[in-house]
């Protein structure tokens, strides 16, 4: 059974359009559903009865895989069941376009995923199962409407000198936010990397820290306050506005200050991708999972939470197959679409509380290009061509993010934009001398018109888009390009109902909805109000972005629960 | 100086004031020093035009103060010293640019009604979220009128309350994502963004609270002190003068007498200074407070939070003497509200925090806010003329520099009146005998606890509110000098006139002095 699995795990790898389109559309990719689903459904049929499970997992995403295999190594039998023909959920990688030019659907860059033990301290070897980082230098190149630029390289000091173009005292201001953050960053990244209600709050632990009063407050601030009054020159606030943008919260709201250290966090870490494609990252947890006993299915696309007495004991999938877990069923599921899956009072008036007041995020509008030359970008002496690379007109024009998106608005005037050519620094990515790469804008899901009128707007954002890259990167003229794909809000949302409302990160990470507020008051520790039922995946802390903190976290609480710890497994051998 | 007291108060604002009346009260020596010719702060009554008209300077509707023991247990006994309050009904009155108007009224069916012409659902929605949040306001009541630190926090409070993990959901959304999601027609939608005074841009995670003054407009209207808002800070005034207190003006404090790094008193510009034998309570604002003594004896966290601290949103006002009050057409004929006020659409209400961030004065169907106390206190000016006050929102900091407001102020004043103009069609330039204008710079110059034009004293935001207001580990009232105490609304729990910072400074401080507030209460 395990090789039926591992064949429709990378007959979907194979699989193109597929991996984005939504489900039963498409004549193509409905005859690409139809094989998948038959081996699939071959696969389920052994694994009904004859199996047992330990675990099932409802969802394939990275954490949920995070999860599973630490559960794995622990010694339990776990199911993972994916909805889509390819696992991975935002962290996948398919040739969306053209036959050899592999793009990454969501995520691209790991950066935040460094600081998570199971990388930091190679937990899991995932070495063993195909998963190497590339670090790209540069990390990340800004170019400014009046011809100048700024770029981050991976040495502390070319990067100031680049700060100092601008402003002596901003380059020092750097070289001290770097200083200062280095001293905290362990206690803040200790809080991410630990479930809710396992040790002190954050709080606690920074009033106990040298200078931890003015952390609690910066952290409670906006990110804009926070880069306004340590940086004078506009270009150096651009550019430090630009990456405190990444997360798609407005750099103005209050709460965002965290933000405003995200370059100082990938100074040191880079912005790291897997060689071959960010779903490597997956593709090595399901290898790892296999390695240790477990089954992985895709085409399941799990509808109903199995309850008996009580309890929740397994998944009932679309295709009429079910699953049954002697230990415990572990969700990824959107919240939103989790409490329609099993009966409104198992879940208590808290629970559907939060799940009505859960709110979404500014959203994503991506194109994918496959061009025969990578976005190029003039400095002094001659080209560069980054892995990253973003434009920002200018401070004013990312304040305006809050409002837009909270009116609903679609601004296409100087919109801001990241760029991310992985084929720049992976030449397994495409055929030789040919490129992939991504233009990533941020729109709101809402429109006044409503979330629908995407579809008729979206190939006009899309060349905006496009048009104004150009202003920055001339090369990427017509005939450089082979294809295009085009990924709306809306789009989103469908080739993935755990993008809610076009939330690549599930949701907002306001304060409302963080830490012990994630997904809701009181259900912020992975265990669900219905017994046997855990929750991770981007609605849980510490939330969005490739960091496989929910996963780690989720699986902790799990290991506990059962009477082990998470220690205890990650020293076990083998 | 021969006399002695044992405790010098630094600043005379309602919040200073009213520490020292419960001080007083409880039998200490109290000399209250204030900067400017009058008592008040923010709390004060003048002729700012023509003889006769009795304008507000600062804050006119005392909401806040409402929920406080002060008043709500009369603590005090205010009534004997002369304070009375007026509620006026109609509360608040909206005229909106398509013609069509909503009224708050006392009466809750009467106001559901006003919601109905809008949207049924609107209507029944106004309220069922009323009751709802009536269940909570004792917990959040007893939350603003405690020192921190005293009593449970929030997050304990709130989970004894049946539905207290929606609620702190709740409270740490914005007021837009609450009143979006609550109201579903846009004339429902810009009322309730634009009847309460935005303390933070109402799509700011955390500015929640917002959406709810509405709630505590219906319950106690928008109370008017008879005779003008100061008549608040002279009953106070009165109270400590009657419990052998003294209070001075025109002593415009310089710096703090430290002695064996003890608080001991205050110097005066005048050359004079006032010693204390117990504590000094300060009201000045910490970023002058900070320079008043030598930077070490502060420590760098509280330095830090001096140097992080924030204005927040900011103030225009214009005072005018007129003729006639603002007259509004409704179906019911000829409406003068004491409260009115323009939110041309809920998108106008989202566009204010991108002003704010940018440093932009926005003059297309700018919000505002019209106060007309002569309306329901004839006190306030000669008999058939009126005092009215016309408050809109506008950032301090310029893209040209603050000074710039000089440049611009009668303008936008001009601007806001047409705008006025437009719904009070008699309010025509002849009805105007005399107006002044107070700028956020003015506001500043007016007062230096309005600082950067910050009528609140700083931004109401998480990072300074509750245990970070001024700043994280100083919310307790006492200062890193011994014998320092400070209240007024850099103090938990903020600006606005509520008495909390005065109340929460007295508990902390009797409790130091080996009493309690509860004791000093009972004493007759």
């Amino acid at each position: 059974m395990k090789n039926i699995t591992r064949r429709g795990f990378v007959k979907g790898a194979a699989i193109a359009p597929l991996a984005v389109s939504h489900l039963g559309l498409g004549s193509s990719s409905d005859a690409q559903e139809a094989t998948s689903t038959a081996q699939a459904s071959t696969a389920s049929t052994q694994a009904k009865g004859t199996d047992r499970f330990d675990i099932v997992v409802a969802g394939g995403g990275h954490n949920s895989l995070v999860t599973a295999a630490y559960l794995s190594k622990a010694g339990y039998r776990c199911v993972v069941l994916e909805g889509r023909p390819l696992l991975g959920g935002g962290v996948k990688t398919a040739e969306l376009m053209l036959k050899g030019f592999h793009d990454d659907v969501c995520s691209s860059a790991h950066a935040f995923l460094m600081d998570n033990p199971m990388m930091r301290n190679n937990e899991l070897r995932l070495g063993d199962y195909g998963l190497e980082y590339i670090d790209p230098d540069p990390v990340f190149h800004i170019p400014f409407p009046d011809g100048s630029y700024l770029t981050q390289w991976r040495d502390l000091d070319r990067t100031c000198a680049e700060f100092a173009k601008f402003s002596k005292k901003d380059a020092d201001a750097y070289r001290k936010m770097l200083a200062e953050f280095d001293a905290i960053k362990p206690v803040v990244m200790g809080a991410a990397f630990t479930p809710i209600g396992f040790g002190k709050p954050l709080n606690e632990v920074l009033a106990g820290q040298p200078r931890g009063k003015l952390w609690q407050r910066r952290l409670a601030m906006s990110a804009w306050e926070i880069i306004r009054d340590t940086f004078e020159d506009e270009h150096t606030r651009v550019f430090m506005l630009f990456l405190s943008h990444l997360a798609s919260e407005p750099a103005d709201a209050p709460g965002t200050g965290r933000l405003a250290y995200a370059t100082a966090r990938q100074q040191h870490s880079g912005r790291p991708i897997p060689k071959g494609g960010s779903g490597q990252l997956t593709k090595a947890l399901a290898g790892f999972i296999e390695a240790h006993n477990g089954v992985l299915l895709t085409n399941k696309w799990v509808e109903r939470v199995i309850i008996e007495n009580g309890k929740c004991v397994g998944v009932e999938c679309s295709d009429g197959s079910s699953y049954r877990a002697d230990k415990a069923v572990v969700s990824t599921i959107h919240i939103k679409h989790l409490v329609d899956m099993a009966p409104r009072e198992l879940w208590g008036q808290d629970f559907v509380d939060g799940v009505d007041t859960w709110q979404a995020e500014t959203a994503m509008f991506v194109t994918h290009y496959a061009t025969t030359e990578a976005p190029t970008f003039k400095v002094a002496g001659g080209i560069i061509t980054p892995c990253e690379a973003g434009v920002l007109a200018s401070s004013e024009r990312a304040l305006r993010f809050g409002y837009d998106d909270a009116s609903g608005v679609v601004n296409l005037k100087d919109p801001p934009l990241q760029i991310i050519c992985c084929s720049a620094a992976d030449s397994t990515r495409t055929p030789t001398g040919m490129h992939t790469f991504k233009v990533v804008g941020w729109q709101p899901y809402q429109l006044k018109e409503g979330p629908k009128h995407w579809d008729n707007i979206k190939k006009e954002v899309s060349d905006a888009n496009l048009k104004y890259l150009r202003r920055f990167s001339p090369n990427l003229t017509d005939d450089k390009i082979l294809a295009h794909f085009i990924e709306s809000p809306l789009d989103m949302e469908r080739m993935n109902p755990h993008f809610w409302h076009g939330s690549a990160h599930a949701g907002a990470q306001t304060a409302a909805q963080t830490g012990p507020m994630r997904p809701m008051p009181g259900w912020a520790h992975h265990n669900m109000p219905i017994p046997g039922l855990y929750q991770t995946g981007a609605t849980t802390h510490p939330g969005g972005s490739v960091t496989g903190g929910p996963g780690r976290n989720c699986a902790t609480v799990m290991l506990k629960d059962f009477g082990t710890s998470i220690e205890e497994v990650v020293n076990k051998k083998a | 100086m021969a006399e002695q007291f044992d405790i010098v108060v630094a600043g005379a604002g309602h919040n200073s004031l009213l520490a020292a009346a419960y001080l007083a009260k409880a039998g200490f020596r109290c000399m209250v020093l204030e900067g400017r010719p009058i008592a008040g702060g923010g709390v004060k009554s003048a002729e700012l035009t023509l003889r006769g008209f009795i304008h507000d300077v600062c804050s006119s509707a005392h909401n806040g103060i409402y929920g406080n023991p002060a008043l709500r247990n009369d603590e005090l006994k205010l009534g004997d010293y002369g304070l009375e309050y007026i509620l006026p009904d109609p509360v608040f009155h909206m005229p909106f640019p398509d013609g069509s108007y909503l009224t708050q009224w006392r009466d809750l069916d009467r106001t559901c009604e006003e919601f109905a012409k809008f949207s049924k659902k609107d209507g029944a929605a106004y309220r069922r979220f009323i009751i709802e949040y009536e269940t909570v306001r004792p917990i959040l009541n007893e939350v603003t009128f405690n020192p921190i630190g005293f009593g449970k926090p929030l997050s304990e409070r709130l989970a004894e309350h049946p539905q207290g993990k929606l609620w702190q959901r709740r409270l740490a959304m914005s007021a837009w994502e609450i009143v979006r999601d609550t109201f579903e027609d846009d004339h429902c939608r810009a009322f309730m963004m634009g009847c309460p005074y935005a303390l933070q841009p109402l799509q700011d995670p955390g500015s929640a609270r917002a959406a709810f003054i509405p709630f505590h407009q219906q319950r106690e209207s928008r109370p008017l002190p008879k005779g003008g808002s100061g008549a608040l800070t002279e009953a106070l005034s009165r109270f400590i003068e009657a419990h052998g207190g003294t209070i001075l003006t025109n002593k415009w404090i310089t710096a703090l007498i430290v002695e064996d790094g003890k608080c001991t008193g205050v110097e005066c510009a005048d050359g004079s200074s006032y010693r204390a034998t117990k504590a000094v309570l300060s009201t000045i604002h910490i970023k002058q407070l900070v320079d008043m003594a030598p930077r070490e004896l502060w420590g760098q966290d509280f330095i830090d939070g001096v140097d992080t601290w924030d204005a927040g949103l900011t103030l225009f006002a214009t005072n005018y003497a007129m003729k006639e009050p603002p007259k509004y057409h409704t179906d019911a004929g000829i409406l003068s509200p004491v409260h009115s006020g323009m939110m041309a659409s809920a998108d106008r209400a989202l566009r204010m925090s991108l002003d704010y961030a940018t440093g932009a004065v926005n003059l297309a169907e700018p919000p505002l806010h019209v106060i007309c106390c002569s309306l329901a206190d004839s006190s306030r000016a000669p008999t058939g003329m009126h005092t009215v006050k016309v408050v809109a929102y506008q950032p301090y900091a310029l893209k040209e520099g603050p000074q710039h407001w000089d440049a611009i102020k009668q303008k936008v004043s001009d601007a806001n009146l047409k705008y006025l103009q437009r719904f009070a069609t008699n309010l025509t330039d002849d009805q105007v005998l005399a107006h002044t204008i107070e700028s956020p710079l003015d506001l500043e110059r007016m007062n230096p606890h309005n600082w950067h034009g910050s009528c609140h004293a700083g931004g109401s935001s998480a990072a300074q509110s509750g245990a970070m207001r001024p700043m994280p580990g100083w919310a307790q009232h006492r200062m890193p000098i011994a014998g320092l105490y400070q209240t007024g609304a850099t103090t938990h729990p903020g600006g606005s006139v509520t008495g909390g910072p005065g109340r929460n400074a007295a508990a902390v401080m009797l409790k130091d002095f080996g009493t309690s507030i509860a004791e000093v209460i009972k004493k007759t």
